[in-house]
């Protein structure tokens, strides 16, 4: 417990080193680089393509409920690897383990149908 | 262990029932599966083991858990069953409702029981993850979701700091169980710069979710901004959790560190007091000064953290006891008389149209300025009498900004109880049976908490 001053440099230098890296990128982007200006590179949907019509009217979400849902089932899967590779030693322990962390998911995904996120024609 | 396990089944349960479209099967639901946790949980006291024999290293039910579990789960009961006119109104949603709020209550038991870090941790994030949903439930309200999207943001910043902090105690004491970190600490093999930082982090992210004075800025917001129930939910069940996880971890955790982090704490309260005291004068709206009350009696309850004894466990539960029982007969008050803007002005006439309903107010606005009879004081008396030995300063400023509490608890007193001024549009306030059911209990806790305390 017993901590004198310069047990804290470290930290200090942390610190510091973040507070200095923050300064020298905003310092040195400035300085760097060509400055270029023109009607169609300040528009804000720049891409090569004219843009067409209004940008702000509803976006439906069907899609983005797919994608989250597919990310959690994925990261699912991603669990079976360290399990496959320890499968052995696990044991029965390991297995029970295994199967009530899929049914949990089973659950949700029985969750997910009912509430007839993934139909897509509604 | 058991306890836990049906109050999660119960959640699914709630969740899945909800297809039926029938609200009163999910109440009956969350009901039966929340009273029998209750009752698991005061077999557990009485025989001290559990109905089944369950163990995982990363928790234990001992008594104290077991006696702040008792008191979340029996305040999560009241506000379903107070909520329910308000759950049952989006017969989609009610299922989702009264599910997030019982898998918050189990985040809220692990918090409670947790015996290492990494189970505290789940438990901090199975609590606050719902809440950040339920606070941005009235989808079409827009300052509902303003307060959601802030909760989000600045909790998740304070989860990470929390987290951060966590690695820095780890790294200085090289193990996550609480009794390790303890007995290292103690021992002073645990490296001093290193754990100095990493306690002070932790402690940052704790006063950010218990709303202690620097780190309050986003409870007035999101307080407001909440469906009525939820600010109910977060001011008694998630300040219940954080405080007695932080009463676990500083006062008998990192007890060895005490003069480190008692100093800070010293002035965060001083701080907390009378920021939160001062603030809640000047509000109009209802849940604005509840939300700067909360304030002040998170720094009053953080007072029995400051000092450690057998009866620090005891004080704080005694005051949250009083705390949330008249915080909760409020929000249901506030849900019934359903003003539009939320002004205090709203309330006026409330005790003439109901004299029932005005005595319930009475009951708990007293109980939560401390005036004696109640529970309110008792709480209040046991943790300044335990710390005023040590730091007079700090409970002569407590006691002096309770006096200016007392002030906006009475105004508000005095609006609800005042004569409304065209009394030809006044039409009764109807609690529902089961709200009924409920203020009553809150009234009937509030005053026997004086024999409980003795």
């Amino acid at each position: 417990m017993n901590s004198t001053g310069i047990d804290y440099l470290p930290i200090v230098l942390q610190i510091g080193v973040i507070g200095g890296f923050v300064a020298f990128v905003l310092f040195i982007t400035h300085y760097l680089g060509p400055r270029l200006k023109s009607k169609k590179k300040d528009s804000n949907w720049e891409c090569g393509i004219e843009s067409e019509g209004n940008a702000r009217f509803p976006v439906s979400v069907r899609y983005f409920m797919t994608a989250i849902l597919f990310v959690l089932f994925d990261v699912e899967v991603i669990f079976f690897y360290p399990y496959a590779v320890n499968f052995k030693a696990l044991q029965l322990e390991g297995l029970l383990a295994v199967i009530l962390f899929v049914a949990f998911f089973l659950i949700g995904f029985f969750y997910v149908l009912k509430k007839g996120a993934l139909e897509w024609e509604k | 262990m058991d306890a836990l396990i049906i109050v999660f089944v119960t959640g699914l349960i709630s969740m899945f029932i909800a297809m039926a479209k029938k609200p009163v099967l999910v109440l009956a639901t969350a009901m039966i599966g929340l009273s029998s946790a209750l009752a698991l949980m005061i077999n557990q006291w009485w025989t001290g083991t559990g109905f089944i024999q369950l163990n995982y290293e990363g928790l234990l039910f001992d008594k104290p858990s077991i006696l702040y579990s008792s008191l979340a789960i029996s305040f999560v009961l009241l506000i379903i069953a107070g909520g329910y006119s308000y759950f049952k109104q989006e017969v989609e949603h009610t299922g989702e409702y009264i599910s997030l709020l019982i898998f918050s209550l189990v985040g809220a038991m692990c918090m409670i029981a947790f015996t290492d870090l990494f189970m505290f941790f789940l438990g901090l994030e199975i609590l606050s993850i719902p809440i950040y949903v339920m606070v941005g439930s009235k989808k079409r309200d827009i300052l509902s979701t303003e307060a959601s999207l802030k909760y989000f943001f600045t909790g998740s910043l304070a989860t990470g700091i929390l987290l951060f902090g966590t690695a820095w105690v780890y790294g200085a004491t090289g193990s996550f169980k609480i009794n390790e970190i303890s007995a290292a600490i103690l021992d002073g093999s645990a490296k001093g710069a290193l754990l100095n930082v990493g306690i002070l982090i932790m402690m940052a992210a704790f006063l950010f979710k218990v709303g202690a004075a620097p780190f309050h800025f986003w409870s007035p917001d999101v307080y407001g901004g909440a469906p009525t129930i939820v600010t109910g939910f977060m001011a008694a069940v998630v300040k219940l959790a954080g405080l007695f996880a932080f009463l676990k971890l500083f006062t008998f955790t990192f007890w060895g560190a005490y003069p480190l982090w008692s100093g800070a704490l010293f002035g965060i309260i001083i701080l907390t007091v009378i920021v939160g005291n001062l603030s809640a004068l000047a509000q109009t709206r209802f849940k604005r000064m509840l939300a700067f009350s909360s304030i002040a009696n998170a720094g009053y309850a953080l007072i029995a953290i400051m000092n450690q004894s057998n009866w620090s466990t005891w004080n704080l539960w005694m005051y949250i006891y009083g705390y949330g029982f008249a915080i909760i007969a409020l929000i249901i008050i506030s849900l019934l008389v359903n003003d539009e803007n939320d002004s205090i002005e709203g309330f006026r006439g409330v005790g003439r149209k109901n004299p029932f309903i005005g005595f319930v107010l009475t009951v708990s606005l007293l109980s939560l300025a401390g005036v004696p009879p109640l529970a309110g004081f008792f709480g209040k008396y046991m943790v300044f009498a335990a710390a005023f030995k040590q730091y007079p300063v700090l409970v002569i400023t407590a006691i002096a900004t309770s006096g200016i509490g007392m002030v906006y608890y009475l105004r508000f007193f005095m609006t609800a109880m005042a004569k409304e001024e065209n009394e030809s549009t006044v039409e009764k306030l109807k609690p529902s049976i089961l709200q009924t059911i409920v203020l009553l209990i809150c009234a009937i806790a509030l005053l026997i908490g004086g024999y409980i305390a003795y």
